[in-house]
């Protein structure tokens, strides 16, 4: 009996034991309670699980904290499954990081959370003293000017953060085994190259008695594929009906033509842009829309698949776990200059679209040290820091200057090239993107094939569309009720206190983009009740 | 003398509450000073879509005291009830009763104009079944009546709009003419520049030649002010209208812009490649293309 009770007040100690060292190791963490750091400590969250950001950010917080001893800097990286709820809890509970990494500029998450940083951004970075970018204000140092929607965002007329990297879509691919199948380390520079390697691909899958696929396949490279096929196709029909000449119509406007019965997707330019999408099933795995994109990078990294189509921000991990060198290019998609039939629609060269730059952070607007933050900010976008970024990340920088490695020109933003304006396969909203996923098997299994696929296709899709359209009519209407008390603050503001001229311009901004969202909002009304007959007299 | 501080000593506890109610009172007087209108900062809060802080700082503000400061302090409470959620046709209808009430007591000073627009923008796009006949009455009330603020010619630019596209009007290009009426009647130049905007909008929706959107786009332009997408969206409509026109020297013009001012915009590839004889994409038809 006295034994037993021995042995529970050893455990009881031992337990005590161990809470009073886990709550001094807590209490005694650098900027905690009993700690004898006296550094301030700024922190910050972001979501990029893969190979390079982290270790990046290491070499950054190094760098910075050696040229700042009084300041501690603490990275947070928290999964992307779980990173836009764990933001939420932590700001709702006042705990959030002082810089967050965030998506979703159009919620009230930044209004609500995220300071306004225009006053920081309209001033030169001092870290680019020195360098050829000193002097001029910190959002010019950037590649697009932060002319980001995530960045400047539009209806609240503010900065609200500072980008770190840019990032495109590029073929990353296995030369050894390329070699193997086709007794050259060249990579396909046209589409009807990419078709001629595939036959090869097949070729060699039956002589060595191993299945290789020329894509890595999975539900996500699949839809890039068949999306960018089709998409492509569409460049012209979106051209074709560019009713307000901005040079290519964009998905809202597609879904308003298509309700006016000028275009479906037997238009042969996008019906060639389907058969395209069919005849590149073969190019990956049987099954791949089942797969995920772990499954995807394996079937690579394994040699069992030739070539991955992938964003820039795969190229770290592609390269350090790859038993092989990875080497990369532009991804070859039909043209019409090769005079094929599959590119007679395809109009190239194709820009890279929109040059935004990417990975936005936010500084919360409960920081308690929100300059020195911001002073962190300038560090990792100043000329040095973004290079910094760019060697140990491998992914490309924000900064303007910044001198590319030679492997990473490769993923630099081109600009020369007609821009996609529309998506024609994701691009709608909710409802389309569901028929999408519901059906495209239709397309790609083994029984399926254009015409099966549009069988029942094009008994869906109308009506899905029909409700995407009225959908973004009720977000119009509710962005619009948000803008109009905030709208008549600014302009009671001008009465009570008197704005500046640039306020006075700000609000102006404003009140022109809240028509041209009326407008649009009208428009898509009027073809939703009238469709074609939209322009018809009255009755 | 050492009588005196001891008395000095023997008062202080008498002293320091008159003291500190001094303070109290010299704090006031200065705060009142800064900012004699207490809403300012519920304005603010307001305009950066803080709505449920401004209500809470509105809770808190001290009792209104004399008329003015008192209809300031309705206005200010009707658009913070405006804003809050849920937004139900009943709270519509308990603002709609103050803003008539601010109405009642003056009808046209820069509060009673602002409450007569929101009556009309919240007919026109709070309500559940908007009503835009109601929200164009309102609007028209305010454009034919001068008076202070930027009412009017807001007022203006949303019974363009109700014109373009909802009230009832014949035919589109009656609704064209009338919003060309309203246009010539505005006196702001950035509404009038908005006015073009939104007419050469609809012109081009309406599928009516284009050739006049170009000259309201044109008129646009020379009034100018406008920043970012938007200015870069318009530099390129009127660049390509031009081309569809065949007026090629003008798209040229409005190309060299575009690249001077927006070098980074990626439709600068395509009429360059247009314009050094390139095969391009084309407008159909149907868009009444080039």
């Amino acid at each position: 009996m006295a034994a037993k009770s021995r042995g529970a007040l050893r455990s009881l100690w031992i337990v005590g034991g161990c809470y009073l060292i886990a709550a001094l190791v807590v209490l005694m963490r650098p900027g905690a309670i009993l700690s004898s750091d006296e550094r301030t400590v700024i922190r910050f969250s972001h979501w990029q699980a893969e190979a390079g950001p982290r270790e990046a950010m290491d070499a950054l917080i190094e760098r910075y904290e050696e040229l700042n001893p009084d300041v501690r800097v603490v990275q947070l990286d928290v999964p992307g499954r779980v990173y836009t709820r764990w933001v939420r809890t932590q700001l709702i509970g006042e705990t959030a990081p002082d810089l967050i990494e965030f998506n979703g500029g159009s919620t009230d998450i930044v209004p609500r959370f995220f300071e306004p940083i225009s006053k920081y951004v309209n001033e030169p970075n001092p870290y680019n003293k020195g360098t050829p970018l000193e002097g001029m204000r910190w959002r010019d140092t950037f590649v697009d000017g932060l002319n980001t929607p995530s960045s400047y965002i539009d209806r609240l007329s503010n900065y609200y953060a500072v980008t770190m990297c840019s990032l495109t879509l590029r073929l990353f691919y296995n030369p050894d085994l390329l070699e193997e199948i086709t007794g050259s380390r060249e990579p396909p520079l046209t589409y009807e190259d990419l078709r001629r390697i595939q036959d090869q691909v097949v070729a060699y899958s039956a002589r060595e008695g191993r299945r290789v696929s020329l894509y890595a396949g999975c539900d996500y490279t699949g839809e890039i594929v068949i999306g960018q096929l089709l998409s492509r196709a569409g460049l012209g029909v979106s051209f074709n009906l560019d009713r307000y000449r901005e040079q290519g119509s964009k998905a809202a406007q597609m879904a308003q033509e298509y309700l006016r019965g000028h275009w479906d997707y037997r238009t042969p330019a996008l019906y060639a842009g389907l058969q395209n999408a069919r005849e590149a099933v073969p190019f990956f795995r049987p099954g791949f829309q089942q797969l995920d994109r772990d499954a995807a990078t394996q079937e690579f990294l394994r040699g069992q698949a030739l070539m991955f189509v992938t964003g820039t921000w795969d190229a770290t991990t592609l390269k350090t776990m790859a038993p092989f060198e990875v080497a990369v290019d532009h991804t070859p998609w039909p043209a019409k200059s090769d005079n094929s039939e599959a590119g007679r629609y395809y109009w190239s060269p194709i820009s890279d679209g929109e040059a935004n730059t990417s990975m936005p952070f936010y500084l919360n607007k409960q920081s308690k040290n929100k300059d020195v933050a911001m002073d962190f900010m300038r560090f990792v976008t100043s000329l040095e820091g973004n290079t910094i970024w760019m060697i140990k990340s491998g992914w490309n920088p924000s900064i303007r200057g910044v001198e590319l490695l030679e492997e990473l020109k490769i993923f630099k933003h081109r600009f020369r090239g007609h821009q996609l304006r529309t998506s024609f396969m994701r691009g709608f909203g909710g409802e389309t993107k569901e028929v999408w996923q519901r059906l495209t098997h239709h397309l790609t299994t083994q029984n399926g094939g254009v015409e099966e696929f549009m069988e029942v296709f094009e008994k869906d899709f109308p009506a899905a569309l029909r409700k995407d359209v009225e959908s973004n009519v009720r977000v119009l209407y509710l962005s619009l009720r948000r803008d109009v008390p905030a709208l008549v603050s600014l302009a009671t503001l001008d009465r009570l206190v008197g704005h500046n001229d640039k306020e006075v311009q700000a609000r102006q901004i404003r009140e022109s983009s809240q028509n041209l969202t009326e407008a649009k909002m009208y428009e898509a009304e009027a073809v939703l009740a009238k469709g074609p007959a939209v322009a018809d007299p009255m009755p | 003398m050492s009588w005196m501080r001891l008395r000095i000593l023997s008062e202080m506890p008498r002293l320091i509450p008159l003291g500190r109610l001094l303070c109290v009172g010299l704090c006031g007087l200065l705060s009142a000073s800064a900012n004699s209108t207490p809403e300012v900062a519920i304005w603010e809060k307001l305009s950066v879509y803080l709505s449920a802080e401004a209500e809470r700082e509105l809770e808190q503000l001290p009792e209104a005291t004399d008329r003015q400061a008192l209809r300031e302090r309705d206005f200010c409470a009707a658009v913070v009830h405006l804003d809050q959620q849920p937004l139900s046709e009943s709270r519509l209808d308990v603002v709609e009763q103050r803003f008539q009430a601010l109405l009642e007591m003056e009808d046209n000073d820069e509060i009673a104009r602002a409450s007569r627009y929101l009556l009309g923008r919240i007919a026109q796009i709070f309500r559940a079944k908007p009503d835009v006949v109601k929200a164009a009455k309102y609007f028209r009330g305010l454009a034919e009546q001068p008076g202070p603020g930027i009412w009017d010619e807001q007022a203006r630019l949303k019974l363009t709009l109700l014109t373009l596209y909802v009230l009832p009007v014949r035919t589109p290009s009656e609704r064209i003419e009338l919003a060309e009426a309203y246009a010539s009647a505005a006196r702001d130049p950035i509404a009038v520049r908005d006015m073009h905007r939104l007419v050469a909008r609809a012109i081009l929706f309406y599928n009516i030649p284009p050739e006049r959107a170009l000259e309201h786009l044109l008129q646009a332009d020379k009034i100018g002010g406008l920043m970012g997408t938007q200015a870069a969206d318009q530099l390129v409509q009127i660049g390509e209208l031009a081309w569809d026109e065949g007026k090629e020297d003008m798209a040229a013009h409005y190309y060299e812009r575009l690249e001077k001012e927006y070098p980074r915009d990626p439709r600068i590839f395509t009429m360059q490649q247009r314009l050094a004889g390139e095969l391009t994409p084309t407008r159909g038809k149907v868009v009444n293309g080039r």
